[in-house]
């Protein structure tokens, strides 16, 4: 039944609900769907709401398979046997929210057991609706359900508007994954499908190809799946840490457990629970350090360092390395079984000269990042045609960080107009004349500073020597013409509008550089003179 | 459905759940009945819902409860 006007609930967001509001009736009796229906049918608000009705689990999920709905109002016993999983309306709430994350569940239970509806709330269930009346009679009860249902379709009807806001402005596809060759929709469609299960995943690849953005772009899939937004991310380096310090910033401790633990403290494992542990070089972790984290992933209970009480942690675990884990186990580095617990499902991500053809789409999505860090203004229509298919002919080394790299350079460089504005399209000459400046730079500067003063500055000039260079011989002569007025180093500092600390840096080198230099001969001669002995 | 034959110790909880969805029977036909116009199949069904689930309640009821029941005492045993 298409709803042909929406109730006055609804109309603050034309366009948001596909077909208008939808109900799903799920009992196994056919007499208390009859009742809940006619219940629905008596409310004014409700009476526009597109009903649908299943007598188990599977006519349920196969409709909501099928259909777009906001509200379940879900029996908690859809058979005798309770303990199968396919009766109990409980055991149904994750397979109902991993279909229709957006949609909300009413629990309608005949028990009047606190454990049921614990154990639903916990699942994710919005609500619940006892069968019993409370003594107030049956008008008010049935009023009770009905505000009940109401209650949940507004807020899933906010949820659905919410969610496709964030989808389309808030949570852009990841920088990394804006490719579209075929390599990284793949790549881009396993996200998805281990985005779903708790199982650890695998992120492999060179480094620079963006996996802790991949690590990220998992998380946000599991955030939207679960409806929840307050799932942690937690990210750690293992490569950067020593051994005690992964095993503390992993596990923990409590207080006094190691000299200088004042303070207990929770561990990343503990931070990540129902979220997401990103590890970042998994193949650097030492032996004993592997044999505590399969056991975590095992038994999804932990001690913090120098503690004795178990602490529960479920989260989803990240790995991703760019060294050879296969290569590690073989030479008994990493232990065979931990490696197989988390390259089940392993993701390469492909280096970017797999896929030159991503690379306009990979710059154009980097400008904006660029332009932010360099304070430059520039649009992907500015980026020279030639600059493109250069790095598409030779792609630069660390894959999207050299890309980054490179128009960073480009943009720095350039030389500008009067209003600031940067000639991108003379790029060609940056390379080159970076490289002679840096040469000139080693090997001491071969123009003045006058002859500097007398050119245009500018930087794709010949003769410009390089920014390192122009840097130095400007600090010279400004310092050259202040120590002779301001003698002493903070006056000269305030002038000149630098930290005194550079001017003092500065005079060193100069006194270093005015000091005659004494070779060994010379201290040999001062050493064995006459006069020593007089 | 009916609950019958509920697993020892579960008695009160299937008890409970029957009782529970016949009051909601019962307040589902007193809504029907004060409705102008009664559908007399829909209250039919209710009332024939709304037995089976007494009898329901009434065999899964605490064995403490059934004196003399020959079937308890069995299960009980």
């Amino acid at each position: 039944m298409e709803t042909e006007r929406r109730s006055p609930l609804f109309e603050l967001a034309p366009g948001d609900l596909d077909r208008g509001p939808s109900i799903l009736l799920v009992d196994d009796e056919d007499v208390v769907r009859k009742s809940l229906l006619r219940i629905i049918s008596e409310s004014p608000e409700l009476k526009e709401v597109q009903i649908f009705q299943a007598s188990n689990a599977v006519e349920a999920l196969e409709l909501l398979r099928r259909e777009r709905i906001h509200v379940v109002v879900l029996d908690k016993n859809l058979g005798p046997d309770e303990n199968d999983p396919a009766q109990n309306g409980i055991r149904l709430i994750p397979d109902i929210l991993s279909l229709r994350p957006d949609s909300q569940i009413l629990m309608f239970t005949a028990s009047g057991d606190t454990q049921d509806v614990v154990e639903a709330m916990k699942r994710g269930a919005f609500g619940y609706i006892p069968k019993k009346s409370g003594g107030e009679g049956a008008s008010a009860h049935f009023d009770f359900i009905r505000g009940q249902i109401l209650k949940a379709l507004n807020y899933a009807e906010a949820r659905v508007r919410g969610s496709r806001v964030e989808r389309t402005i808030a949570t852009p596809r990841p920088l990394e994954l804006s490719g579209k060759s075929q390599k990284m929709r793949q790549v881009y469609e396993k996200l998805k499908l281990v985005a779903q299960s708790d199982c650890p995943v695998l992120l492999l690849g060179e480094t620079g190809v963006g996996k802790t953005t991949i690590a990220k772009a998992i998380h946000e899939f599991r955030k939207q799946l679960a409806a929840q937004r307050d799932r942690p991310f937690c990210n750690l380096n293992l490569s950067a840490l020593s051994r005690d310090l992964i095993e503390r910033e992993l596990f923990g401790n409590e207080k006094g457990a190691y000299t200088g633990a004042n303070v207990r403290k929770q561990g990343y494992i503990e931070l990540a629970h129902r979220g997401t542990l990103f590890l970042d070089e998994i193949g650097d972790i030492s032996p004993d350090i592997q044999v505590k984290l399969l056991k975590v992933l095992d038994e999804k209970r932990f001690c913090r360092v120098g503690g004795v009480v178990e602490i529960e942690s479920n989260f989803k675990l990240i790995c991703a390395t760019n060294r050879n884990l296969e290569l590690l186990v073989e030479k008994g580095l990493f232990r065979e079984d931990l490696y197989y617990r988390i390259t089940n499902f392993a993701i390469t991500v492909p280096p970017i000269r797999e896929r030159l053809d991503e690379i306009p789409d990979l710059v154009r999505a980097l400008i904006p990042k660029i332009c932010q860090e360099t304070k430059v203004a520039a649009t992907f229509e500015e980026i020279p045609d030639d600059f493109v298919d250069y790095l598409q002919s030779s792609p630069p080394k660390g894959n999207i960080r050299g890309l980054e790299r490179a128009l960073e350079h480009l943009f720095t460089f350039a030389p500008r107009d009067e209003l600031g504005r940067p000639h991108l399209d003379r790029w060609k000459s940056i390379d080159e004349l970076r490289k002679r400046g840096n040469r000139r730079h080693l090997s001491g500067p071969v123009i003045t500073y006058d002859d500097l003063k007398k050119s245009q500055f500018d930087v794709m000039d010949e003769n410009f020597p390089g920014l390192e260079v122009f840097q130095k011989l400007v600090l010279e002569k400004l310092f050259e013409e202040g120590e002779k007025k301001f003698p002493k180093s903070v006056r000269m500092a305030e002038a000149m509008k630098v930290a005194p600390s550079t001017v003092s840096l500065h005079r060193r080198k100069v006194d270093r550089r005015r000091k005659p230099i004494v070779n060994a001969e010379q201290k040999m001669a001062e050493a064995t003179s006459p006069s020593e002995f007089t | 459905m009916t609950k019958k034959n509920a697993p020892v110790g579960q008695e009160n909880k299937c008890v409970d759940h029957d009782l529970g969805t016949a009051s909601f029977y019962v307040e589902s036909l007193s809504v029907a009945l004060d409705s102008p116009e009664i559908d007399r199949p829909y209250c039919q069904e209710l009332v024939r819902a709304l037995g089976l689930r007494l009898q329901s309640a009434s065999e899964n009821l605490p064995l403490g409860a059934r004196v003399g029941d020959q079937e308890g005492e069995a299960r009980r045993e």
